[in-house]
């Protein structure tokens, strides 16, 4: 939207020059001003009638007109004319997230357009790690992702390497670029707008799941301070079934040194720990009372113990409680969780090697 | 706060969400219609009335 200083057809055809690409098909109405836009050459004007064209009226742009139109009376009334209007229009935006298909391109052109962009710089070093890390994360089994996003992540990933091949970009900028798009891919990624919006996907596990990050949660330790494991910081990983395990959040959020002791004494191994089975199996309660503290209270039965454990998505923090059974050899074999958007926290305990969910 | 403040910053923020317009082109089959924005006042209806802005309305169509 261009605001006109004067009201000549001078004017209106700079405004149009300066925001439309030289070989375009362009539609508008029979207002006399538009007949200027003949003389701009290269244009390749579609339909130009004395009322609308044949192929009906200019859906889109009268759209937006009106949108515009109710936006500035119903959020300030009028008050926005005279010299500020431009900049009361730019504040106007167009509501165009949901359109997937255009998505890419959107992507794309905001790289090209941000030059001053100063996070892609400290971007650089990182991107390809991330680029790799929200591949394998999309290829691979992962839960509470739906299977539609998990297919649109591929899909822009493979155009992005396209692009960068056509179009021949290299050395600096490439790296610019593949770090400004692994950057948006990544925050759509994880993005609990997109995952929190959708239904939850396994009603099995239904009680057990954090609606508000639907697949993952971060919880800190009591102290709110990071444990150290190999001298890095962790952190506690909720998967969408209620398990949960230790995870090391340097490299990307793929989980990796993965182990139940919180001192990470026990040696690294991925493959095997990458099992929350395992890793639930290992936390002990000495184990839990450094990850989170001493227990806030006991109930009337001694086995159940609960810690209260800050959990933090997207920067929000929230209270969680952890409650753990213990065996006899102060080794985990129950376990829940509860908090804020668990509505009914059912009890998952260790039955013939694995967990699963308990009806008590 | 005092208001013109926040009012300076408030324009700041738009002036800042349109220097993004300023460099975007449009391409593909673009609409053009113009609009009248500028409020409700007594007197000749339309874009007969002078102090009224004139705005250009582009949009890129999908297909």
């Amino acid at each position: 939207m261009v605001v006109l200083h004067n009201q000549s057809g001078l004017c209106f055809k700079q405004a149009v020059e300066d925001h439309v690409e030289p070989v375009t098909h362009i539609r508008t109405d029979g207002y006399s001003c538009n007949s200027m836009l003949h003389g701009l050459g290269p244009l390749n004007m579609d339909t130009i009638g004395k009322n609308y064209s044949e192929d009906g009226p200019l859906k889109n742009v009268d759209r937006v007109i009106s949108l515009a139109k109710r936006y500035l009376l119903g959020t300030f009334h009028q008050y926005c004319s005279g010299p500020h209007l431009q900049r009361f229009l730019n504040e106007y935006r167009f509501n165009r997230r949901y359109q997937w298909c255009q998505l890419v391109s959107r992507v794309i052109s905001a790289c090209a357009l941000s030059a001053r962009c100063r996070m892609v710089q400290y971007r650089e070093a990182q991107a390809c790690c991330i680029l790799t890390t929200s591949y394998s994360m999309a290829s691979t089994e992962y839960s509470g992702i739906k299977p539609f996003l998990k297919i649109f992540i591929l899909d822009m990933l493979t155009m992005l390497c396209e692009i960068t091949h056509i179009c021949g970009v290299e050395g600096h900028h490439m790296k610019r670029f593949i770090g400004l798009c692994a950057s948006v891919l990544t925050a759509l990624f994880c993005s609990s707008a997109l995952c929190a919006r959708s239904p939850i996907p396994d009603s099995a596990y239904e009680d057990a799941i954090l609606y508000r990050g639907n697949h993952s949660v971060l919880l800190y330790s009591m102290q709110n301070q990071p444990i150290k494991v190999d001298s890095r910081p962790s952190f506690f990983l909720l998967v969408s079934q209620g398990t949960g395990f230790l995870a090391n959040f340097d490299y990307g959020n793929r989980p990796i040194g993965v182990n139940g002791t919180p001192d990470g004494s026990a040696a690294l191994n991925v493959a095997h720990d990458l099992d929350e089975n395992t890793a639930w199996t290992q936390l002990t309660e000495d184990g839990a009372k450094k990850l989170w503290g001493e227990p806030s209270k006991r109930t009337a039965r001694p086995i159940l113990t609960t810690f209260d454990v800050l959990g933090k998505f997207n920067e929000e923090r929230n209270l969680y409680h952890v409650d753990l059974n213990f065996d006899k050899s102060s080794n985990v074999f129950g376990y829940r969780i509860r908090g804020i958007g668990i509505g009914n926290a059912k009890w998952i305990r260790f039955n013939d090697g694995k967990f699963s969910l308990s009806s008590s | 706060m005092h208001y013109t403040t926040v009012w300076n910053m408030m324009h700041k923020i738009r002036e800042a969400m349109g220097s993004k317009m300023e460099r975007e082109t449009l391409s593909g089959f673009v609409e053009i219609d113009y609009a009248f924005f500028g409020g409700r006042s007594s007197g000749k209806p339309g874009r007969a009335l002078s102090d009224k802005k004139q705005v250009v309305v582009m949009v890129e169509r999908l297909s």
